[in-house]
């Protein structure tokens, strides 16, 4: 170690991970795009910096923009997430669901659709749909707001 | 004052205050439990610090002796309340890239938190702002982009 100078790529994960936490959302998106490393080293400490992670309802895509583009990066290693069902017509559902489909350390998913929202049974069944088969799912709660949310989901029989 | 000695990888040594070494948890957990504390000729011997490191390393912790001992990581945080102090400032502007890096390794070893906070606090604001191509050039990484980039 004496006579070498040290590169960024000779810290350890440890030290690469500690950095993170002082990083905003854009930075860590950046940082994850730099190389492989990084972008592993970001998966490794994802459920830390993000101990859930939250895709909520939207206006316009901007506002989950940063979020989005993150999730593409980590989406393998994300364990727990949220998803707030309400998005503009823009939202990328298909690259959403395959991201979603290999979501291999997934161990719990929330889908929370306000009433507002039900309409958009679309995008719940295709999520839903891209949720089966993932390895380490332990629990998958669909959340509503109220009574009436709920019975209009059963009347346009979901699963 | 209590003093004690420290070698570097390399074979130097360096003396410094039991109180400035103590920084080190690491080093502070090594002299309870071989009851090194009352051994006025003992030699810690660190095996993966550098001599130049280590002259920085104890430089920091000199200033730092006094400050309040273990707080947890929140604790600092909310006291520093994110800023660094002009001392520190002053301190890690006059080290060189694969020096900051050399003390982030070296305050993850001897467990110093408020130097392992400082570096990377520091490498944090070299990637604030900048694009994933920005910073391949200021870290001079050389991988190539992913393919789909944007």
């Amino acid at each position: 170690m004496e006579s070498k100078l040290l590169n960024i790529m000779d810290l350890n994960d440890y030290c690469l991970g500690r950095i993170l936490k002082y990083l905003d959302i854009e930075d860590l998106v950046n940082f994850g795009e730099t190389c492989t490393r990084f972008r592993e080293v970001l998966g490794e400490w994802i459920n830390v910096l993000y101990p859930e992670f939250e895709i909520k309802k939207c206006y316009g895509l901007h506002e989950i923009e940063w979020e989005l583009k993150l999730f593409f990066i980590v989406s393998g290693a994300i364990q727990r997430m949220k998803f707030v069902i309400g998005q503009p017509v823009a939202f990328p559902v298909n690259r959403f669901c395959n991201h979603v489909k290999s979501m291999d350390s997934l161990e719990y998913f929330t889908i929370y659709v306000g009433y507002h929202d039900v309409w958009q049974f679309g995008i719940i069944d295709k999520v839903l749909s891209a949720l089966t088969n993932l390895p380490k799912l332990k629990s998958l709660i669909f959340s509503c707001d109220t009574q009436r949310t709920a019975l209009f989901i059963r009347r346009c029989k979901l699963h | 004052m209590e003093r004690i000695k420290l070698q570097s990888s390399d074979g130097e040594i360096f003396e410094t205050d039991v109180q400035a070494a103590k920084c080190s948890i690491t080093i502070k957990t090594m002299l309870e439990d071989c009851g090194l504390d009352e051994d006025d000729n003992a030699v810690v011997p660190l095996s993966n610090v550098s001599s130049n490191t280590l002259r920085n390393v104890i430089h920091w912790a000199e200033h730092h002796m006094d400050d309040e001992p273990s707080l947890d990581d929140d604790e600092a945080e909310s006291l520093s309340n994110g800023m660094i102090s002009s001392w520190d400032k002053e301190f890690i502007s006059k080290v060189d890239q694969a020096m900051l890096f050399q003390l982030m390794l070296a305050a993850n070893y001897l467990d110093i938190k408020g130097l392992l906070e400082l570096t990377c606090r520091t490498v944090a604001k070299m990637i604030k702002g900048k694009t994933s191509a920005e910073i391949r050039q200021v870290f001079n990484i050389r991988q190539h982009p992913f393919d789909h980039g944007q």
